[in-house]
């Protein structure tokens, strides 16, 4: 099993460990888990794209370490909200983004803000509710993933979230 | 409540076609991780109700009526169970 598969896994079980009085521990992990399974999934699948073949598993492995939060989150919420840097827009051959690629973007951003309240805002206490629906968010964002993943739109999205802020006009 | 906050409540509540029933609507405004403005808008469910696919669709609904009531605002929706702590006191 995958790393994306174990997290999204691991996001569900702690959602619902403790059904009575839930952790906040417990909680706030599933919340995090839930943002690094889509963090994860997409970065897996574009160093897969980008560098193919058996013996490149270690070249595969530097390149993952090349993505930044906050350029992914920057480029999600672009392709969220239908607005593609000119930068990417090209890349999308005049194709209409498809609405499970805008989920994946619109859920991959959202995530991302939710991962930080998790980790460091502790005035913000997480329900079982929302921490099982966060995390069913993220399984939706695979399926639809699946759906679109061998599209140009969906590989436009994955280049820019490796290199939008190091792409000149 | 600010303007923004009572505009997305309103249009909210006048949501009609949910496809699972929404007790209430919690909304908050401020800042997000990254400072952008942003809005937090809660659905309150009966927890008897709970489907994963329904809130889905009701999710994207309310994150369509924040981006056409007030732009600017990035939206977050999330979920509560009517028996959870209110998100906004």
């Amino acid at each position: 099993m995958s790393l994306h598969h174990d997290l999204l896994a691991q996001a569900l079980h702690l959602a619902t460990r403790e059904p009575k009085k839930p952790k906040q521990a417990s909680l706030r992990r599933s919340v995090s888990a839930s943002y690094y399974a889509v963090f994860h999934l997409l970065v897996d699948s574009a160093v897969r794209r980008l560098v193919s073949g058996q013996d490149r598993t270690a070249l595969r492995n530097c390149l993952r370490r090349g993505f930044s939060h906050a350029t992914m989150t920057r480029v999600a919420r672009q392709f969220a909200g239908g607005g593609v840097s000119p930068k990417l827009e090209p890349g999308l051959n005049q194709l209409r983004l498809q609405t499970e690629l805008i989920n994946v973007a619109d859920t991959f951003a959202a995530l991302q803000d939710h991962r930080h309240r998790a980790d460091y805002d502790m005035a913000h206490a997480f329900t079982r509710i929302e921490a099982l629906n966060l995390a069913q968010d993220a399984r939706r964002a695979f399926s639809n993933w699946d759906v679109v993943r061998n599209t140009v739109q969906a590989d436009t999205f994955l280049v820019g979230l490796l290199s939008l802020d190091i792409l000149r006009t | 409540m600010s303007d923004n906050t009572a505009a997305i409540h309103t249009a909210l509540e006048e949501l009609t076609g949910l496809p699972t029933p929404v007790h209430a609507w919690r909304v908050k405004e401020g800042l997000d991780a990254t400072d952008d403005p942003a809005v937090w808008v809660w659905a309150i469910i009966d927890e008897a109700d709970y489907d994963a696919e329904a809130l889905h669709q009701v999710k994207d609904m309310a994150r369509a009526v924040v981006r056409s009531t007030v732009p600017g605002l990035w939206p977050y929706v999330l979920v509560r169970g009517l028996g959870e702590p209110d998100p906004t006191t």
